[in-house]
Order: C-alpha cells, then sequence, then structure tokens
C-alpha cells in the first residue's frame, strides 16, 4: 500500500519544472530595440500604468507631497498649438528665468523665483513662483521634488470622474460647466468631500473650488485609485493615500482652466502657503 | 541587488540596461513559461516587458523595486501574449503537451499530464497568481502586490486554480488505468 499523495506537493514540483533560461537572441533583441527607443521623460518618482497627462507623482518615504495641476478645456475656440514642449534630461537641469514673452511652459529644469508666463491650449496666464527649489518638467509639472516632495503639474481638463475608483470604472462624460465639474469631483466615491464646490475667484476670473481627501485604505493602491478623466489622455490617481486634493475650475474667456494641488498629510504650513500664494498669483492675459 | 545598474539604465545607459536584463532574464523567462506553458510566447512575453521596463524605466522610484516592478509589467506581457495566442488559435486542437523533465521524482508521467491539462484550462491571471505563489514561494499578499490585484482578489483565483489543480489529481488517482490505457 502506498502513502497518499500531497496535491500541494505536486503542483509544486509541476511548476518547479520547466524552461529557466532565456534564449541570447532575445537579449540581442531586446538591446536593438532600446538603442532604437526612447525612454519616457519624467522628472520626479512617477508612476504611469497608461499614456496620461494625469501623471500621478510619488514620493516614496517623503513626508510631504504638494501637487498643483492645472489644464484648460476650450469651449468653442479653436487650439492654439503651442510650441513643442521641452524635456527634461536626468543629467541636465539647466536654471530657467522668468521669461518676458509667452510660452507654452516654463523651460525644464529649476525655476528661479519670478513671474511667468505661458500659453495652455490658449489661454495665456503667468503665475509668481517662490524661490524656493521648484522644478519645471518643460511641458506641464512644476514640483519641489524629493525630499521636498512638493510638486505642481498641469494637463487637461478631465471630461469626467470615476464611479468607482478601485476598479477604474468611468462615469459619464460631465460638463462642460465647471460647477458641474465640481460637483463630480465633490462626489467622488469613497473620497472625503473637504469642502465646497464653492464659488471663488482666481486671477479675477470666476471659478469652482472643491477640496476632497483620498481615503486611507480604499481598498486598493493610491495608484488604482482613479479620480477623474480625460477621454483622450487617461486618467488621474492621487500619488498618496489619505493626501487632500484641493480644484480650481476657473472660467476664462471661453475656456476651463484646470488647477489641482495635492498635499500629504503632514504636508508643512509653508508649503501650504507657497501654493496658496501660486494660485493667488495668477494673472491672465 | 542591481540598484546601481538600475541608476545607470535610468540615466539612458543602454550598456547597464542589457547587463541588468541578463541578471534578470531567465528568471523572468522562468515566470513567463509557467505562466504560458509555452517557450516562444515566454521569449516573446519576456522580450516586450524589458523593452516596456527600458520605456519606463524612469518612473521607477526605487531601484531596489526593479525586479518586481518588471515582474508586474512581464505578468502584463503575459496576459497579452496569451489574448494574442487566443485570438488566432481558436478552433485549433490543442497540441500534444511536449514533455517537460524536472529532478522531481515525485511526479509520475501521468501526474505531469494531468496538471498540465488542467494547468491549461486555467485562466491565464488564476495561473500567475499559482506561479508566484507556489514557484516564487510569495505570500498571497505580495502576490497581490506584485501583480497589482487586491488580496482578496489573489486569494479568489488561487482557491480556485488550486482547487481545480487538486481535482485532475484525485481523479487520475482514483483512475484504474494509466493515460496510455485510456487512450488505447
Amino acid at each position: 500500500m502506498t502513502a497518499p499523495r500531497n496535491p500541494d506537493r505536486l503542483i509544486r514540483a509541476f511548476l518547479a519544472e520547466g524552461q529557466d533560461e532565456l534564449p541570447d537572441q532575445v537579449y540581442d533583441a531586446v538591446r536593438d530595440r532600446i538603442e532604437q527607443t526612447n525612454q519616457r521623460v519624467v522628472i520626479g518618482p512617477w508612476r504611469t500604468p497608461f499614456m496620461n497627462k494625469f501623471v500621478a507623482i510619488g514620493l516614496g518615504a517623503a513626508a510631504v507631497v504638494v501637487a498643483l495641476f492645472i489644464g484648460a478645456q476650450l469651449v468653442g475656440q479653436p487650439t492654439v498649438v503651442g510650441p513643442p514642449t521641452e524635456t527634461l534630461s536626468p543629467t541636465e537641469t539647466p536654471a530657467a528665468t522668468p521669461e518676458p514673452t509667452t510660452r507654452a511652459f516654463p523651460r525644464a529644469g529649476p525655476l528661479t523665483g519670478g513671474r511667468y508666463s505661458m500659453t495652455r491650449e490658449g489661454i495665456s496666464f503667468s503665475i509668481e513662483v517662490p524661490a524656493t527649489g521648484w522644478i519645471s518638467n518643460g511641458e506641464f509639472l512644476i514640483s519641489k521634488g524629493v525630499p521636498g516632495g512638493e510638486f505642481i503639474f498641469w494637463g487637461d481638463t478631465p471630461d469626467g470622474a470615476y464611479a468607482d475608483p478601485c476598479a477604474a470604472a468611468q462615469g459619464p462624460v460631465i460638463g462642460p460647466s465647471a460647477a458641474e465639474l465640481a460637483a463630480a469631483v465633490a462626489a467622488i466615491p469613497g473620497t472625503e468631500l473637504v469642502s465646497g464646490p464653492t464659488e471663488v475667484t482666481v486671477g479675477g476670473r470666476p471659478a469652482q473650488y472643491v477640496e476632497i481627501r483620498v481615503p486611507e485604505d480604499p481598498g486598493c493602491a493610491a495608484e488604482e485609485f482613479m479620480l477623474w478623466y480625460d477621454e483622450q489622455t487617461g486618467g488621474r490617481w492621487p500619488t498618496g493615500l489619505g493626501d487632500t486634493i484641493r480644484t480650481w475650475i476657473i472660467e476664462a474667456d471661453g475656456a476651463l482652466v484646470w488647477i489641482d494641488c495635492e498635499t500629504a498629510r503632514d504636508a508643512s504650513a509653508a508649503t501650504e502657503q507657497e501654493i496658496q500664494q501660486m494660485i493667488d498669483s495668477i494673472q491672465f492675459e | 541587488m542591481h540598484a546601481a545598474l538600475v541608476d545607470r539604465a535610468k540615466q539612458g545607459d543602454a550598456e547597464a540596461f542589457d547587463a541588468l536584463a541578463r541578471k534578470v532574464g531567465d528568471r523572468c523567462m522562468a515566470i513567463a513559461f509557467r505562466i504560458l506553458r509555452d517557450a516562444d510566447l515566454a521569449d516573446d512575453a519576456v522580450q516586450a516587458a524589458l523593452i516596456t521596463a527600458w520605456h519606463e524605466l524612469r518612473t521607477l522610484r526605487n531601484p531596489e523595486l526593479f525586479e518586481p516592478w518588471l515582474h508586474r509589467i512581464l505578468t502584463n506581457a503575459c496576459y497579452a501574449e496569451a489574448r494574442r495566442r487566443r485570438r488566432w488559435s481558436e478552433g485549433i486542437r490543442l497540441l500534444p503537451v511536449e514533455p517537460v523533465h524536472g529532478p522531481d521524482d515525485y511526479l509520475t508521467v501521468d501526474d505531469r499530464d494531468q496538471l498540465e491539462r488542467a494547468f491549461r484550462r486555467l485562466t491565464v491571471e488564476q495561473r500567475a497568481v499559482l506561479v508566484f505563489h507556489h514557484y516564487l514561494g510569495l505570500s498571497l499578499s505580495e502576490v497581490a502586490d506584485r501583480i497589482g490585484i487586491p488580496v482578496g482578489t489573489a486569494k479568489s483565483r488561487l482557491h480556485h486554480a488550486t482547487r481545480a489543480l487538486r481535482a485532475s489529481v484525485d481523479a487520475d488517482a482514483r483512475a484504474p488505468s494509466t493515460s496510455q490505457e485510456r487512450m488505447a
């Protein structure tokens, strides 16, 4: 009589067998391809599971997160294409200085303190950046980077919010009014509504303000907790669980300008103050 | 373990990435082969995963986490390869299982045959959980993190996959004849 056989051991033995060596031609093919393939250019430690302008930024062990996201959605206006965006080489960090002419975005690199003009999808405005170590990615993000962990970034105004953030289930397209978008942000399932939507003024333009807090334990990782989406470019997720996200949706010359700012639970008062100062400094041209 | 190479590769150093790939490639192949049960598909999945990893490398925050991060990319590449194969192999009969040779005499030829067939009936997502849990020896929470799914989902997939494989083994144990006899 033989002893009963252990099914788990059989499964493990079965899985222990098989091919364990990657053929040399695969390494060669990879080498050929990477020499023809540029790496995605990022500034800061981001995660981007899919093509995405709503880039979430992660901070590892950094204690403070501040993110400011600005976008623009034209309403019945032709798109004005700006100059090609610049990229930041990881070994190249030229200091950008305030520029008198309007650019699509501040040049990539560390920003000296001062006023920076930019055009986002046809809307020109400027912002006063403090001389405290902010860095532009030349495209849509201004950050302080690790270890401070403060960030600003911007892209396109969302089309709607997620109906089930952990399942990445999109809700219906919202808008196009600022009030409708703000209401959608305020109602994202699982988030805590801290304040708003409230009518405010930014740069002399009417705006909607709403502040939400990302849950600390939503049942999925931060990068899987989807907040809002743009149908063309993807979705936005928070940098960290428990973070606070403040959003301003500004009505400017027939368009919407979207600003959002993410702060970690232990963000410093000074950082919060700088963010607010930058919001208050916005001037539309 | 490979942090220095990862750092250099993040600066665009293709040489460093090539060296990195050669350090982790065999392990990726082992994982991909066990998920896909097909050497050619596994080659393609690993190749796709490594190229994606190169492209996305600057989004990796902690170089120490390169391999877990790569394994998640690899898992997705395996899913894509499995879907690709399903599309063009629909309606084609399953090819005979190729014999694989391993060190464990605990498995009989019949065991392998039964397990191989049962394994191929699992979804590729279930196979991935089995491989990361039983082959790499990761805990369920580690598997969930590695694959990028909730722990509950990992647990459910493992439960169903293990049950299916156990059933195939048990059925074989109860059967009075060998597979050769059944085929005759």
